[in-house]
């Protein structure tokens, strides 16, 4: 096949690709926006999605909604366990101490999930039909067109709870200024709570996407989440919208890179990405509100 | 209505607040003057809850409130307006005022009344209504940072610094506000800089010092007094004071 016909299949999976690192990339600006903190546990929570999932469908036979469902909701209740366990007991602790604290976190829960539900890699099926659509003269799985119109709608929900009802405005207002909320009664310790939460769940539902794509196993998380956060650094730290672009440039250039580079590489295209804008545009393509313009 | 009784607040190994007692008797405005880094703001914010203190009682209404969480000491009738507005600038004007209601989010129709108060209040508000709070002008996010405090149905108001960065014009406006807010049964404590406009809606007033109160007394023999111009006017070298 000639290099230019195969681009704009290369472009369609990275846009696919691209929704779920935007998924993912939007748990972290969650988290971060609420408390500062990077949660490094945010790919685990997408792999228990798939992993729980899986679990649900193949050995306890639930239906594959309720399935996905019952998982989003467990993982949900990991994302405020956690918090309750590790980031609330250390909330007097500086950030690089919380950082860590994260990383143990995910560490834990990749290893639990792995005695738990075995280590083999899991592949959900699609969620209909396996026969790639044409459109355009590109082959589309249709799989690909679900994760869009999920990422879709989910994004939608999630814009509406935080603009439109008062406790999305209030876990705004605590992010911008903790001090000026909490002196309202906005306790900052429960947005935080709720952040980790809606993380989590955001995180699961992006688990449940990919893994009719990707195989997913205990120890998947990892590469995700990284992925996720060189998408929420590309776009501009701190900013949902930032995390949705740079996880859509993110998937498309790393697909793009498979028509230069060896499939190999492929990863390396992702790390090479995050040096070069920390580098030369730390605050990432939109701007990032934690990083002072003025410096760079 | 609050008592401050023997207050010892450390900022790591220094004390920033010494055995402070003061009192604030309901309806009243009460001053808190003195220079910079005497440990005014944190004395109010030793008050709302955020910093924690290691000795001394705060007793408000008869209750103890010493070391409560901040949303606790809010929804017990505490409000406080601190230093540098701490306004929320995402968010719209109405949004703002909505969310110093958070506490008593269920009450629609009691917050439709103090929204309407408010209004009339602080009426540059009801013209931005729906402007992104971080467009509006100094003295309007004063205005508004006022406005959202008294949306948590306040008894005792903790105002931080309300006339810095304000034009006088805009000062006046802001203490005539006080005024009304007053006469209408809301008691204030006021930390200001400007000592004569402060001085001139209180009733008494103390003076801080190095985290401690070094005299207190009514406004017009506050006014009068050598401490006072020692301290914030720089007449007096220190050696005068006895």
């Amino acid at each position: 096949m000639d290099f230019w016909t195969y681009l704009p299949q290369l472009f369609s999976s990275g846009i696919t690709i691209g929704a779920i690192y935007a998924l993912v990339a939007l748990g972290f600006v969650t988290i971060s926006r609420a408390s500062q903190i990077i949660n490094f546990a945010q790919g685990e929570f997408v792999m228990l999605g798939g992993v729980i999932t899986f679990f649900f469908l193949k050995e306890v036979n639930l239906p594959y909604p309720l399935a996905a469902l019952i998982a989003i909701l467990i993982v949900a209740l990991i994302g405020f366990v956690m918090h309750l366990s590790v980031v609330y007991p250390l909330r007097k602790a500086s950030i690089v101490i919380l950082l860590m604290a994260t990383l143990g976190a995910s560490i834990f829960l990749s290893s639990t999930s792995g005695l738990i539900f075995g280590t083999l890699p899991k592949a959900l099926p699609p969620f209909s039909g396996e026969q790639p659509l044409q459109l355009w003269g590109v082959f589309v799985l249709p799989q690909s067109i679900w994760v869009l119109l999920s990422t879709f709608i989910l994004l939608i929900f999630l814009y509406l709870l935080s603009h439109r009802t008062l406790l999305g405005k209030a876990m705004e207002a605590s992010s911008t200024d903790p001090l000026g909320a909490d002196l309202l009664g906005i306790s900052r310790n429960l947005m935080v709570f709720l952040a980790f939460g809606v993380s989590a769940g955001v995180g699961a539902f992006a688990g449940i996407l990919i893994t009719p794509i990707f195989f997913t196993s205990y120890s998947s998380g990892t590469l995700l989440g990284l992925k996720g956060f060189i998408a929420a650094v590309l776009g501009g730290w701190g900013k949902n919208s930032g995390a949705i672009l740079g996880g859509f440039v993110l998937g498309i250039v790393e697909s793009l890179s498979l028509a230069f580079i060896p499939s190999g590489y492929k990863d390396a295209v992702a790390f090479i990405i995050l040096l070069l804008i920390l580098y030369f545009r730390p605050k990432g393509i939109l701007g990032s509100p934690f990083i002072d313009s003025r410096r760079w | 209505m609050l008592k401050i009784k023997k207050l010892t607040v450390q900022y790591g190994p220094l004390p920033a607040l010494n055995e402070i007692s003061l009192e604030v008797k309901h309806g009243e405005v009460v001053s808190l003057l003195g220079p910079n880094g005497a440990g005014k703001t944190t004395l109010l914010l030793t008050l709302s809850g955020i910093l924690k203190t290691t000795e001394g009682r705060i007793i408000f209404e008869g209750e103890d409130i010493t070391n409560l969480n901040p949303h606790k000491i809010v929804s017990k009738g505490i409000g406080h307006v601190p230093q540098g507005r701490h306004i929320f600038p995402t968010l719209s004007v109405i949004d703002n005022l909505m969310m110093g209601a958070y506490l008593h989010r269920d009450e629609k129709k009691e917050i439709k009344k103090d929204l309407e108060w408010i209004y009339q209040l602080l009426p540059v508000l009801k013209e931005r209504t729906h402007q992104r709070a971080g467009t509006l002008s100094g003295g309007e996010q004063q205005m508004l940072s006022i406005g959202k405090a008294m949306m948590g149905r306040p008894k005792l108001l903790l105002l931080d610094e309300p006339s810095l960065g304000l034009a006088p014009r805009l000062m006046d406006e802001v203490f005539a506000t006080f005024r009304e807010m007053n006469r209408k049964g809301l008691t204030l404590f006021i930390v200001e800089q400007e000592i004569h406009l402060s001085l001139s809606i209180s009733s008494r007033g103390y003076l801080l010092r190095n985290g401690r109160v070094i005299k207190e007394g009514s406004a017009s023999t506050l006014m009068e007094s050598r401490e006072l111009m020692a301290s914030l006017g720089g007449y007096l070298p220190d050696v005068y004071i006895g």
